[in-house]
């Protein structure tokens, strides 16, 4: 669509700076993110894992100011094309949400308005943001529609969401996030709820349009496999916490973290008869997390060290992991070296 | 055909549901399941994989006598589910538990875990009397949940715990046959690992005949000893595990395989064939068509013309209903 995108300032799409977010409870504060950094850059698609509770949503939510009360974040910075989102007033947060970020939800059933045709709803988004109506707004729709690989822009602008499968309705979804030609997508789970094959279609589409338009992606996902299709380089956080950055083969050859190694031996293997090794326990409670590294208690290698928190550090470039032992073994390698 | 000696026995079913008749809307009719014959031997693992709206998940409600097929018959332990009366249906289906797909919703949230188990047994006059709580936590203990958690309420447990007590339920009636509809699509892969080999083990444990429903191929692939893969109604392809993920003979069950996403370093290249059948969601078909045709790499007017039989391709028990096989 040739709206072409404003300059951008810094190498960084976007950066976030030791961002913590949390929500006053009764029982007490739940800090559901805590201290996470992470940069995107330009045309990188960078995942998040983690398991349910982990927070990776809540990240999501804090970067477009959607959190939900009693959310708010506490400290840090998310800076994006030089502004801080964190700082910025609603009416000038509704500037950059939906229009240079946007974002496509879990659950696409939930997300849609039921009572809006599918096209209206991708319209009002040009609307609010372009100014764009009527029957121009109808054609851009439809155009988007077919770029995405719809043979009839038109039948589906007229359909409503009912009267689409799941995967149809995620891909409306993307197209209303898609549609002011953002340079960043927030993609929140955006397969979960769907079919294998239809996630096929999905990530392949996503990386397609991300090529296309050089976007950069934030993936997140509770499936690792489904990352390591869709991303460059993963972020793992458990509890809270980014316990590994790596890009995607470093994160494979070479896991360093136990719980990311847990990750990857629990992923179903269909190549292959061997059982998936579930991770033992439970998600420690936001309110109850163990003293020290957050995953001690699952640990199969948890030792007396263990009850002080780690640091993130940087044992390759471009890969960081928190967690005692893995950097003791990374730096042991390092002195044979 | 196989023998008609398993423990559940489904020959020539068919389920079709009306649907519409409001004044703004004709009523019309979807066949759900089209045809499936299925013989269930005792204590096997039989994984049923295929896409939303392939017709898995009313087969289950057929198989558990929950839903009445339109045409064909269920037959448990040689006794036909429907033609029973209903006090004698209430005592079958004692045998044959359903584990439902959406843990949470499955659960009543007014109850706590505890009640949930309890009401199951009372129901049936299965508390032997004073040993209520015994039986209880004993149930508790196969399907690995704390006696702490039996106090709580749905909403204060995780999804992987509700489904747990799911299962717990459904054991609770020493059920000699145990449907899983879905339990793990709506559960984090670290749970759902937990869950399948829960399932395994107590198929083990107790002897069960175990049917796992699943979108995911990769998800019955280690803990089934055969595998029917559903489509549009009909099982278009039946084979043991081993020959059906080494040999996969229909065009549908190579999408279904390519279509798992592997773990595996970002190439930058999504030559999946899966992202065929964009912009097909209102093709009309004709009822006796191939259900994969429209987006099968080998259809040809044939395939949209009739679906052929399922039949016994390069060994007997595996059975493809392609014409190229």
């Amino acid at each position: 669509m040739g709206f072409g995108r404003p300059e951008l300032k810094s190498t960084h799409l976007l950066e976030i700076k030791a961002l913590t977010v949390e929500f006053p409870m009764d029982q007490g504060v739940l800090r559901a993110v805590d201290e996470v950094s992470l940069s995107l850059a330009r045309g990188e698609s960078l995942g998040l894992v983690g398991e349910s509770g982990c927070g990776k949503s809540v990240m999501a939510q804090s970067i477009l100011g959607l959190l939900p009360p009693p959310g708010r974040v506490r400290a840090g910075e998310i800076l994006f094309d030089g502004m801080d989102l964190v700082k910025l007033s609603p009416p000038e947060l509704r500037k950059v949400r939906g229009r240079r970020i946007g974002i496509v939800f879990q659950e696409p059933m939930r997300s849609l308005n039921p009572v809006l045709r599918c096209g209206e709803q991708v319209a009002e988004v040009l609307r609010a943001h372009r100014g764009v109506r009527g029957g121009e707004a109808r054609a851009q729709v439809c155009a988007i529609f077919e770029q995405m690989g719809f043979h009839d822009g038109g039948d589906l602008y007229d359909a409503y969401p009912h009267q689409l499968s799941g995967g149809m309705r995620q891909r409306v979804m993307i197209a209303v996030a898609l549609a002011c030609d953002p340079c960043v997508l927030l993609a929140d789970e955006p397969t979960t709820a769907l079919d294998v094959t239809i996630q096929a279609q999905i990530i392949s589409l996503l990386a397609r349009l991300k090529r296309a338009r050089n976007l950069s992606v934030l993936f997140i996902s509770h499936n690792l496999a489904l990352v390591s299709e869709a991303c460059e380089r993963v972020a793992v956080m458990y509890a809270g916490r980014i316990v590994e950055v790596a890009p995607v083969a470093g994160l494979f050859d070479k896991p360093w973290h136990p719980y990311t190694r847990a990750l990857i031996a629990c992923l179903p293997g269909v190549d292959d008869a061997t059982r998936p090794t579930p991770i033992p326990g439970e998600v420690p409670h936001p309110l109850a997390l163990p003293g020290g590294c957050r995953f001690r208690d699952r640990c199969p290698e948890a030792r007396a060290a263990c009850g002080k928190e780690p640091p993130l550090v940087e044992g390759e470039a471009g890969h960081w992991v928190r967690c005692w032992v893995a950097q003791e073994a990374v730096g042991r390698n390092h002195d044979a070296e | 055909m196989r023998s008609s000696s398993g423990v559940v026995v489904l020959e020539n079913v068919g389920k079709t549901f009306r649907m519409g008749g409001t004044p703004f809307q004709p009523p019309r009719s979807v066949d759900a399941v089209r045809e499936v014959s299925l013989s269930i031997d005792r204590r096997e693992s039989l994984g049923l994989v295929g896409e939303s709206g392939s017709g898995k998940t009313t087969v289950a409600r057929i198989m558990v006598g929950l839903l009445e097929p339109t045409r064909g018959s269920v037959c448990f332990e040689g006794r036909d589910l429907f033609s029973a009366s209903a006090g004698e249906l209430r005592m079958l289906r004692r045998h044959l538990q359903i584990v439902f797909q959406d843990p949470e919703s499955a659960l009543d949230p007014r109850q706590t875990v505890f009640q949930a188990l309890f009401e199951v047994l009372q129901v049936h006059g299965l508390i032997r009397s004073g040993k209520g709580r015994e039986q209880i936590r004993s149930l508790l203990k196969m399907v690995d949940i704390r006696w702490e958690d039996a106090h709580r309420y749905p909403h204060q447990l995780s999804g992987g715990q509700c489904q747990r007590v799911g299962i717990a339920r459904a054991l609770a009636l020493e059920p000699s046959v145990l449907v899983a509809d879905e339990p793990v699509s709506q559960l984090d892969v670290s749970t759902q690992a937990q869950i399948v080999s829960l399932l395994a083990d107590l198929r083990g444990r107790l002897g069960l005949t175990v049917v796992l429903i699943a979108h995911d191929l990769s998800v019955v692939r280690q803990v089934v000893d055969r595998v029917a893969v559903m489509l549009g109604g009909w099982i278009v392809e039946m084979a043991p595990t081993e020959d059906l993920f080494s040999r996969p003979l229909h065009p549908y069950t190579r999408t279904l395989l390519e279509a798992v996403p592997r773990a595996r370093p970002f190439t930058g290249s999504f030559a999946r064939t899966a992202s065929r059948p964009l912009g097909q969601w209102s093709a009309p078909r004709s009822p006796a068509a191939c259900p994969f045709a429209p987006r099968c790499p080998d259809g040809t007017s044939a395939c949209a013309a009739r679906i052929p039989d399922l039949a016994p391709a390069d060994n007997p028990a595996h059975l493809v209903r392609c014409r190229w096989q």
